[in-house]
Formats: structure tokens, C-alpha cells, sequence
């Protein structure tokens, strides 16, 4: 299964950066807004960038978009291209079709996150290191990756689940967005709302600490991922792909 | 509807093995109680007009849709319960060519080579010889998107028969080609089934196509097997053999005696032309005898043979009517 699965890995990759006319347009067009977005909030915010959790929330919109991207394509765009039947009917089961496309998603996502990432430190060293390679502390270095990871899987699965029924990648693009919104803009700003008495009800976990917060934020995609997962495979068969 | 005892004359080792196979979608019956089989080496003409039901019987095959009634064994697999192994051995060409376009040619080959799992060097060799014998080995870098419809439809062959499988699944291969292009690809499949021993399965409307490659035909009409027999049989078989004999001297006389010969069951005159339809496959000797002892003077006799497509045009036409 894991050969079928890297099989699949291997296509989505190569169907990636064929993308547009030229390998290297393709890779400018894949790291342009990764670069973009690591560059302005870090800028915007200073120092604060490292010492505060707020990169972790960079990790998942980077993420969250460029998974996004890939994942719509997945189902949804074979089907427009007609070659959906076509991968179908070879010996690949459905559980190796999912899991190569799910892994070339989540890796995609995992390395421009990363390469975000990355370019957020250089600039914020540059404008507020004073000379010095500003760094995370190893704790939201280490949340920060795994929220990558799990956003990057989270994003797949509700793509994958999305794109099986979808009957356009532009659409499973559009409810993406949606979904996005409902996941973290929506909370975010239900949050922001939430009168002072709630908050002084959450003050109570205050010192829980970044690390803590993480783990709750990671278990709750976690449980997600693996109910999206075994809905996705339970809806993933040849049969029905074919009938719709 | 061709009786059993008729089928297992015709059959050899069966390839496919078909049995009241039925598929309903709502209140839609697209296969109902097809039986058929399909010989090892041979190619199998599926016809049937547009929404027969060829495309979901080559689903049902392939394992792709569950039958609703019936059963169908390839290769001696289950197409319920084993699925798997029978998309294993066989490679299939759908409706759709079905090429990733953004891939060059070389790469689509290389992914199905993949997905059956063929060794590197193996995987290089049989992609150049597939391209080599296709034509389109100096194209192999240039993208599926690329190529005009013809190449496309050669390049997704190609890539049925990467993992040399001993049977494919041809939906309609030749639609929307150019004469020329759809020529040379009826000679390929044609050169595969007899230098490869690859079993066909092939759906077309060509019936020109069919008559000329197919060595056993099935002639399907809202889902419904309606004919099926070697292109021969199915010739002789749908309104009997033709025969215009030309002579001098055929008179209205003669021609009511003529009708009178048992075996003859139509006739036209038109001019010194005499057409008569027989029966059966006896020949057109008692004819002849009454003309020639009525003093006719016989100058040709000719066999008319009718095409499939004049026999496919009479089934579809019997089976409207009933």
C-alpha cells in the first residue's frame, strides 16, 4: 500500500510542478505568497514575532491556503479532466489513491509553511534583531511545526472530503475559504467580542502556558482529522465515484 | 437472442463469462440480463447505439459498478468480490483518453508503469518501445496537452498496454479520429490481438470498424444483449443471403415460378436485374435451375452481401418494433 501510495505521491508532484509553462514559473508561483506573508506580519510586529505565539497562527494560514490549492485539485480536478475514471480503473486501491494524495498535499503545505517560516526570521532579524538571528523559543518552535502538520493534514481531509463531491476544483477552492473562516476567522473574532466577564473566567488558566494551549489546539485537530479520515474513506469508493 | 447451444459452439476458453447481468440506476435498467462470453485472443465489437449500455457493461466488468442481478467472471474473477485482481490483469481505455495533460508523454507512461508496479529498467524499456511503435517516441517530452486527438487516442493506448496486460477494455477508440488516424489505430488493435494474443474488448458505432477486426461480435439495444455470433454468422443470420442474377428473358411467368421456389423469400426485378433473398445459406442453385429451364439467358450471378451495418440498422429496427 505504502509503494501505491508513493506512486500517487509521485504523480501529484509531478502534475504540481508542471503546473504552468516552466518548472521555474511554477516554483516562483508556489513561493511567491509564501515569501510575501513570511515577510509583512513580522515586519509589522517586531521582536514580538518570536517571543509571542502568534507565528503559530502564520503556520496555519500558510498552511491552510496552500494546502488548499493542491487538495481542490486532487478529486475534484481529475474529475474535470477527465482521468479520474481512468486512475479508477488500475489495480490501485482506494486507500493508496487517498493516502497519495492527502501526503503530497500535506508535505506541499508542510515545506511552504516552513520556507515562510523561515523568510518571517530573516526579516525580522533584519529589522529588529540589532545585528543578531532572532529565534524562537524551542516551545513555539516546536507548537508552531506541529501546527503545521496538523493544519496541513486538517486541510487535506476536509479537501479530499470536499473535492470527492465537488464538481469543479474552483468550488472546492471557494468552500475552502469558507471552512477557513468557520475554523479560525469566526472563533477569532467571536473571541475578540466575548464580553470581559467570560474572559475574566478564562484568566483562571492564564499560567497553563503556550505549550499546554498548543497541545489543546493540536488534540482538537487531532480527534478532526481522524473523524474526517474515516468519513472520507467510508465515502471513497470506486462505485460511488463513478455513479456521481 | 442466441441460444446457449449456439454460444458454446462458437466459444473457446473463455476470457469473460457472463451471465444475466443486469445494472439499474433508479428507475433506469442500462444492462439487462446480458449473457455472453468472450474468447481468449480474440476481438469482441461491443455495438450498440449511443445509451445502450456498452459504457456501463464495461464498468460492471472492470469492477467499477456492482451488477444489480447476475454475474461475470474475468479471467475466472469474481467482478463483485474481486474487483482488485481483475483491474490487475487487464488495462482499460474509457470514454475518456484519460491522459494527465500537463504531463509530458513519456511521464504519463511512466505513472501507470508505476501504478503496476514494473522495475526501473523494465519501466524505461517498455515506455521506449510503446512510443517507438506508436510513433511518438521523438514527442516523448512534450506535454499530453500537446497532441492532437489522434496521438492523444495512441498515447492512451500505449498506456493501457504498458503492463502488458492479456486483456483490454477499448471504449469507443477510434471516435472523433480522422479516417486516416482511425485506420491506423484499428490496424494496431487488430496486429495486437493476432501477434500478442491480447483479448480485445472493444465498444464502437463503427460498424465498418467492427466487421473488419472483430472476430466475434454483440449487438446490445436499451440494454439488452440483442444479437451476438462471429460478424459471419450475424451476417448470414439477419435476413439471409442476397444473390442478383442478371439474365435476359425474365418475365412476369417466370418470376411467379421463381417466387415459387421453395427458399426464396423475397424478391425485386428491376430491369434484367433480378434480386432474390434466400432463406438460408443453401445457394442460389434451385433459383438458377428454374430460370435456366425456363429459357432464360443467365449473363451474372452475383452474391449481394450485406454489411453490418445493414444487419446492426435491421436488429435495431426489430427491436423498436417489438
Amino acid at each position: 500500500m505504502l509503494h501505491d501510495s508513493y506512486t500517487v505521491f509521485w504523480k501529484e508532484a509531478r502534475d504540481l510542478l508542471c503546473m504552468r509553462q516552466s518548472v521555474r514559473a511554477t516554483l516562483l508561483a508556489m513561493f511567491l505568497p509564501a515569501i510575501f506573508i513570511g515577510a509583512f506580519f513580522p515586519m509589522s510586529m517586531g521582536a514580538q514575532w518570536v517571543e509571542t505565539p502568534t507565528s503559530l497562527g502564520m503556520w496555519f494560514m500558510l498552511d491552510w491556503i496552500m494546502v488548499s490549492g493542491m487538495i481542490a485539485d486532487s478529486f475534484a480536478g481529475e474529475r474535470e479532466r477527465h482521468t479520474l475514471e481512468t486512475l479508477l480503473a488500475t489495480r490501485l486501491s482506494e486507500i493508496s489513491i487517498l493516502l497519495g494524495k492527502i501526503s503530497a498535499a500535506v508535505l506541499y503545505g508542510i515545506t511552504l509553511a516552513a520556507c515562510g517560516v523561515m523568510v518571517s526570521l530573516i526579516s525580522v532579524s533584519i529589522t529588529s534583531g540589532q545585528g543578531r538571528l532572532l529565534m524562537f523559543p524551542p516551545s513555539i518552535l516546536f507548537s508552531g511545526i506541529l501546527t503545521g502538520l496538523i493544519t496541513a493534514v486538517t486541510a487535506s481531509a476536509i479537501g479530499i472530503l470536499l473535492s470527492l463531491k465537488a464538481t469543479s476544483a474552483r468550488q472546492v477552492q471557494q468552500m475552502m475559504g469558507f471552512a477557513m473562516m468557520f475554523l479560525f476567522f469566526i472563533p477569532v473574532t467571536l473571541a475578540m467580542s466575548l464580553p470581559r466577564s467570560i474572559w475574566q473566567y478564562f484568566d483562571r488558566f492564564k499560567d497553563v502556558g503556550p505549550i499546554v494551549l498548543a497541545m489543546l489546539f493540536i488534540g482538537f485537530f487531532v480527534a478532526l482529522d481522524a473523524v474526517l479520515f474515516v468519513i472520507t474513506v467510508k465515502r471513497f469508493k470506486r462505485w460511488k465515484m463513478i455513479v456521481e | 437472442m442466441v441460444g446457449a447451444a449456439t454460444r458454446k459452439k462458437i466459444m473457446g476458453t473463455a476470457v469473460i463469462s457472463v451471465t444475466g447481468l443486469t445494472k439499474e440506476f433508479k428507475m433506469v435498467r442500462a444492462v439487462d440480463q446480458a449473457t455472453f462470453e468472450v474468447p481468449a485472443g480474440s476481438v469482441f465489437g461491443f455495438l450498440g447505439p449511443n445509451g445502450a449500455g456498452k459504457t456501463t457493461t464495461i464498468r460492471l466488468l472492470l469492477g467499477l459498478l456492482a451488477p444489480s442481478a447476475g454475474s461475470a467472471r474475468v479471467f475466472g474473477h469474481d467482478i463483485i468480490t474481486e474487483g482488485a485482481a481483475v483491474r490487475e490483469k487487464t488495462g482499460a481505455l474509457l470514454e475518456q483518453h484519460g491522459l494527465y495533460e500537463r504531463l509530458t508523454a513519456g511521464e504519463n507512461l511512466e505513472y501507470y508503469a508505476r501504478i503496476w508496479r514494473m522495475p526501473a529498467g523494465e519501466r524505461k524499456a517498455r515506455i521506449r518501445e510503446l512510443l517507438e511503435h506508436f510513433g511518438l517516441w521523438e514527442r516523448r517530452h512534450e506535454r499530453a496537452g500537446k497532441f492532437s486527438r489522434g496521438m492523444k487516442q495512441k498515447l492512451a493506448i500505449a498506456r493501457v498496454l504498458i503492463h502488458r496486460p492479456k486483456l483490454i477494455f477499448l471504449d469507443e477508440p477510434t471516435a472523433g479520429l480522422d479516417p486516416v488516424a482511425a485506420v491506423s489505430l484499428r490496424d494496431d488493435i487488430a496486429r495486437l490481438a493476432a501477434e500478442e494474443g491480447v483479448t480485445v474488448f472493444l465498444t464502437t458505432h463503427n460498424l465498418t470498424e467492427a466487421e473488419k477486426i472483430c472476430d466475434m461480435v454483440a449487438v446490445m439495444n436499451h440494454g439488452k444483449l440483442i444479437a451476438y455470433g462471429k460478424p459471419e454468422s450475424l451476417l448470414t443470420g439477419n435476413g439471409g443471403p442476397e444473390y442478383i442474377i442478371t439474365g435476359e428473358g425474365i418475365t412476369d411467368r417466370i418470376l411467379a415460378k421463381v417466387v415459387a421456389t421453395p427458399g426464396v423469400r423475397r424478391h425485386t426485378l428491376d430491369g434484367n436485374a433480378l434480386t432474390v433473398e434466400l432463406s438460408d445459406s443453401s445457394g442460389p442453385t434451385s433459383v438458377i435451375r428454374t430460370l435456366i429451364e425456363n429459357s432464360v439467358t443467365l449473363e451474372e450471378v452475383q452474391r449481394s452481401r450485406a454489411s453490418l451495418e445493414d444487419v446492426f440498422l435491421h436488429l435495431m429496427e426489430g427491436n423498436h418494433a417489438s
